[in-house]
Order: C-alpha cells, then structure tokens, then sequence
C-alpha cells in the first residue's frame, strides 16, 4: 500500500510521522513517501515563531478545540522528555492584552495557569486595560521540522523533491492514498476558494531579556493585525501582520516600519535590539480546516485522498490533532480494502 | 564648612547603590567609593539578582524593614531597561507551607497558586505559588551603576580599607556597604557567611524561573545565563567550587527542569552572603583623641541583597544627609 503525503511543513511530516507510527505494524506493506518542492527551511512552518495559541475564537468550530487540546496535552507530554529540546519545545508564559474586556477563550482550560491580569500588570502596558496571562509551549518549526525528518527518515519513508502538478499524477505512478497536506497552495491541485492567503511579516531580534510571550488584539484590525511579541530559543519574534489576500512573499518595507514602531511602544527596550531577520509568509487561512476524505475516480477505478490543510495561523498549535484525525481517516480506508 | 568628603566602602549592589542616592540627596559633598574589589569580582556578580521579598527572616525588628524592597518595585523599569526582565513562573513545596497567602504576595505580580495541571510537572512536590517578579543580571547592572556614578564626578579608588578609622583625616563621613568585608573591618560577631554555589549555565530556552520553596534549588533565566543553585552553607568561608556540590546542584536542577540536561558552558561561581539578623542600618560616631568620624553602617543583608538594596540605599543617603547635618551644625556652632 503506497500512500504519497504531498507537502513537508508541520502538516504535512507530521501527518505522516502519525499514521507511519499507527499503520506500520499493521499494515506491513506501507510505504510511505513525501513530496514536496519546499522543505524546511523553507516552509511556512519554519517562518512562524511557533507559539501555540489558537484564535481567540473557533466559531463554532468545536472540532478545532478538540485538535488543539490533543496537540497541546501531546507536547506537554514531552516537555519532560530528553527529546523536547531536539523538537525545539519549551515552556513559555506571557500576556494578551485588550482595551476592553473580552469573553474567556475556548482554549482558557487547555493552557496553564490561565488568569486575569492584575491592574498592577496592566501597568506594565499603557493602553490596554484587559488581559490574560497563562503558559504555553513554543515550538520551533525550525527544530521541529528536521526532528520530525529525522524520525520519518529512521523509519524508511522516502522524500522526494518534486512539485506535484495533480492528484491524478501520483495516483499514476501506482500511489494508492494521497494525503494533501499542500497548505497555502493547495488550491493549485484543487480550486478551494474558502482559502485565501493572510500574509504575515516578522522581524527576528536579538532581545535575549525578553521572557514573556506578548500578544495585542485589536477588535477592529482583526487578529494578528496587531503587534505581538514571541520569545524564541535564540531570537524574539516581532509580528503584527495579517493581509488578506495577499500573495506577495516579499518583505515590505512598510511594514517592517509598522511592525518595529508598535512592538517599540509596547516594550521600549527593543529600540536596542539588533534585527537578525527578517521574514515574510502566507498563512494558509480558511473558515475552518479542510480534514476529510475524498474519493476521486482514476482510470477505472477509484482513488482516495484525505485534506488536511487551511490551518491559517495556528498550523503549530493544531497539527497534531489533525494528525491523529487524518490517520483515523487513513484507518477507515485501510479497514474497507 | 567645605565640601563634605563622603566615602563609601565596597562596591557590590549596596555600595554602588547607596552613593548613587547619596549623589542625590547631598549633590553638594564629594563622594569616593573605596573598595578592594569592583564588578565582576564582588559577592553581587555571583547572585541571582531575584527579587523576593520573604528570603529575609521576618523578626520583630526586621519588619521595620519590611517595606524596603518596595523602592525596588518603583525602581522596577529603569532595571530592566538596563539590565534585567521580569519573569514568572513558579515556586513549589515538597510541604504545603503554614501561610496561604505570603506577606510579600502583593508585592510581586499575578501571585496565585499553582493549579493542579501545573503541579502535575513536580511530582515530588504538593503545592506551589505562581508569580511574576523583576531579576536582574548583576554584572551590567553594576556596570551601569558605576558609568552613572562616574558621570556625576564620583571617584573610584581600588583600596583595601583595613579599618574606619584610617580614614578619619581624609573624610568627614564613611558610609560602611562592605558586606562580608565587615567582618574583618568591624570585628561584628553577628555577622557571618552563608555560603552559596551556583552555576551559570547557556540553556536560552529556559524561560521561567523555577524555585523549591525549601530555597535550595532553584532556577534563575536571566539575560545570557541561567542561574542554577544552591546551597547555603553557614560559616562556611570558602570561595572555591566544590566540583561534588556542583554535580548535586545540577542533578536538583535538572529534576526540576529535564531539559536542562542540554545545558552548555557550565560556569560554576562561589559567594559569601553576609548574613545578619538584620541588616545594620544606622549611625555610628567613632573618635578618638576627641577627633570624630561619622559612620552610617549599610550591611549584613544575607542573602536578600538584590531584594533590598534600593531601599536600603535610599535610606543610608538619608542617614548621611543627617550626619552632615550634624556636621555643619557643629561647625556653625564652633565659628560662634
């Protein structure tokens, strides 16, 4: 049984770390393989400063609460673990800030520790005159990425450096699954016009005094539209950018102007702070995530591929749920064959 | 009268601290700070730099000193624009603690306790508090203290003082910050060393501080090193690491925190707190001959010395705005 999984950003490995680590031992003839034309360094993933945090709403989406709790409670599990830091996974606690008071978010119980601020510490940042503080994990695509690799390589599963044109190209050579993890441009194997690119922009600093995750919502900007601040194993993160759709990949002058003056106001220390980096990306952004099984007819014949992309900005902080959600999937293919 | 000549005596936190506040309150004296070790070679290189109010021992006399750290908290931001961060996180007990809610829980931010999902990473321990509370990374803190004090005019010298008295003909007044140095300076039997060892470690993905509530291990994230300690050995008098104390320190360390196993470039660092009951702070007029040098003692912080030094600064510079008070005084009187 060959099962191509097309895409190698968090989804895409991930995905394919899941089912090899389920299916393997009952299923002796899999053989995995990963396509992909990007690999880390050079995915999404590796852009994003791997903060988990979902939006501050899953509309409804209960699913998705569901996914990030299995994926927050599956690397808390690991924090402990001698391979925490070769997946590029620490603790970190921090603040989100408002300027007026908003309703409980539905991952308040999934995180540590999660409070109200004080108003002593909305002294800390003039504006804002609501917040929360909790503790929650960053993880590292950079890290996470070539740990994942690795793992998938020790197993056997074979990578290939290859644009895909179609489903049915794959499906051609002799694949029997294909798990479409593409993200931002899955809508060149499939049009899907739900999904549009949010793109992103962020600077990487020198800060090493920075401990704290910061995170400003602005209501009327929408979220990531407002400057946030994400410490990082070696550099902090500066970010407040969400353009929908936007394709341009390219670093806009403009908005390194916006991003560096709102992240000075909110903690003035950063003016000292050496830029390292600087990095523009698409967050693959989509009213809910695309995770289901698609039959599709192939010569005379039919062929499967299961969806698993549209994660916009919380890819990090949802992927192994969806792992485990496209690998039942792949569970139920096996057992009606 | 002249300009009063004002020296302090050490150069660690207290020190340095208290002649910045002297430059404040008396701008009219001449300020020199005597000491035989300057940064990075003084006891406060090697702390933490925390601030958490309860490391003091809380006796009846103490609690008059109760509220000296608050400066500090005022002081906060200017601290970490310079040299420091706030950090959180937690402080666990393997003992549930008699106190629910500590004296100094309003003093630090976000004090709660820890819930039962965080307790669930220390299995040894039954209960914790969270907080969020100021470190400071000495070394460029008290290199900032000494470029604004040389920006003010204040002269450094690097000087052994063996005793205050030998400094009567060239100073009016002696402001005594010489930490565990008072014990050979002063004779003062109530001073002694506690002994701490620690290691400063590269781990920068640690970024929460961990601290067991018996005040022995602890894990300290600051600006380019991590702090793991400890120990606090009484009387004990020696500067040099202990590499067995070293491997225990890091074992401790490490159970609290797993990944610290990946730690790097391992330095390990030995100082003396200069433990006391209290903290002597007060005047003192030593003379002889009927020659008179005033003294205002700042020292025997233990191992609070970072939590309080701002307080305590504030108010020695206010003792030595007395004593030349005291001064000019006498001298008016003997022109009549």
């Amino acid at each position: 049984m060959r099962v191509a999984i097309i895409g190698a950003g968090v989804i895409g490995l991930s995905t394919a770390l899941c089912i090899h680590q389920q299916y393997q031992g009952l299923t002796p003839s899999l053989e995995l393989e990963v396509y992909a034309d990007r690999y880390t360094p050079q995915t999404t993933s590796d852009g994003a400063a791997g903060l988990w945090q979902p939006y501050l709403s899953d509309h409804g989406n209960l699913e998705e609460t569901i996914w990030n709790k299995e994926t927050f409670d599956y690397l808390l599990r690991h924090l402990g673990s001698a391979a925490a830091r070769e997946m590029g996974l620490f603790l970190v606690s921090g603040y989100n800030l408002f300027t007026q008071p908003v309703p409980d978010p539905s991952w308040k119980n999934i995180v540590l520790g999660f409070r109200n601020l004080t108003s002593k510490e909305l002294e800390l940042f003039p504006g804002y005159s609501y917040g929360w503080f909790n503790t929650a994990l960053v993880l590292e695509g950079r890290t996470y990425l070539p740990w994942l690799t690795k793992r998938l390589t020790q197993r056997g599963v074979k990578f290939f450096h290859k644009k895909v044109g179609s489903f049915q190209e794959v499906f051609a050579q002799g694949v029997d699954v294909v798990i479409n993890c593409t993200g931002m441009r899955a809508g060149e194997l499939q049009p899907d016009p739900q999904l549009q690119p949010g793109r992103g922009q962020v600077i990487k600093v020198l800060a090493p005094w920075v401990k704290h995750f910061i995170i400003t919502h602005d209501t009327k900007s929408g979220i990531y539209n407002s400057p946030y601040i994400i410490p990082g194993s070696e550099f902090t993160v500066l970010g407040g950018i969400n353009q929908l759709g936007n394709w341009n990949e390219e670093n806009s002058t403009q908005d390194h102007k916006t991003i560096w003056e709102s992240c000075c106001r909110l903690l003035p220390e950063l003016q000292t702070a050496k830029v390292a980096e600087e990095w523009s990306g698409l967050r693959p952004t989509r009213p809910r995530v695309r995770l289901e099984r698609e039959t599709l007819s192939h010569g005379h014949g039919q062929a499967e591929v299961i969806h698993n992309y549209g994660h916009g900005g919380f890819g990090i902080t949802i992927h192994w749920g969806c792992a485990l959600a496209a690998a039942r999937l792949f569970g139920s293919i096996l057992r009606e064959q | 009268m002249a300009a009063p000549k004002v020296a302090v005596v050490g150069a660690g936190v207290i020190g340095l601290s208290t002649a910045l506040c002297i430059t404040e309150t008396c701008p009219s004296c001449s300020l020199t700070i005597l000491s035989d070790q300057f940064s990075p070679n003084t006891t406060s290189d090697v702390a933490a730099g925390m601030l958490i109010p309860h490391i003091y021992p809380v006796t009846p006399v103490c609690h008059q000193q109760a509220g000296l750290w608050q400066p500090l908290c005022l002081f906060a931001k200017v601290v970490i624009a310079v040299a420091g961060s706030n950090i959180s996180l937690w402080q666990v007990f393997k003992n549930t603690p008699k106190e629910e809610l500590p004296f100094w829980s309003d003093v630090v931010l976000g004090f709660r306790p820890m819930t039962k999902a965080e307790l669930q990473k220390f299995p040894q321990h039954q209960f914790g508090q969270a907080f969020t509370t100021l470190k400071c990374d000495c070394p460029p803190y008290l290199l900032w203290l000494e470029k604004r004090l040389k920006a003010t005019g204040v002269q450094m010298h690097t000087r052994k003082v063996a005793d205050l008295w030998e400094l009567h003909s060239e100073y009016n007044v002696v402001v005594n910050c010489a930490g565990i140095g008072a014990h050979q300076l002063l004779g003062d039997k109530e001073l002694f060393p506690v002994r701490g060892q620690v290691l400063k470690v590269h781990a920068p993905w640690v970024k929460n501080f961990i601290r067991d509530g018996d005040g022995l291990t602890y894990i300290y994230p600051g600006i380019h090193s991590v702090t793991l300690g400890g120990t606090r050995e009484k009387e004990s008098w020696s500067l040099s690491p202990d590499a067995g104390t070293t491997k225990d320190i890091f074992d401790r360390c490490c159970s609290l925190e797993p990944s610290l196993q990946g730690a790097k470039e391992i330095k390990v660092k030995v100082g003396l707190r200069p433990s006391r009951q209290c903290v002597r702070l007060q005047r003192e007029v030593l003379s002889q001959g009927g020659v008179k040098l005033l003294v205002v003692h700042n020292y025997g912080h233990g191992a609070g010395g970072f939590s309080v030094h701002w307080g305590t600064a504030k108010e020695a510079a206010h003792l030595v705005r007395e004593c030349i008070a005291a001064l000019q005084d006498s001298s008016a009187r003997a022109k009549l």
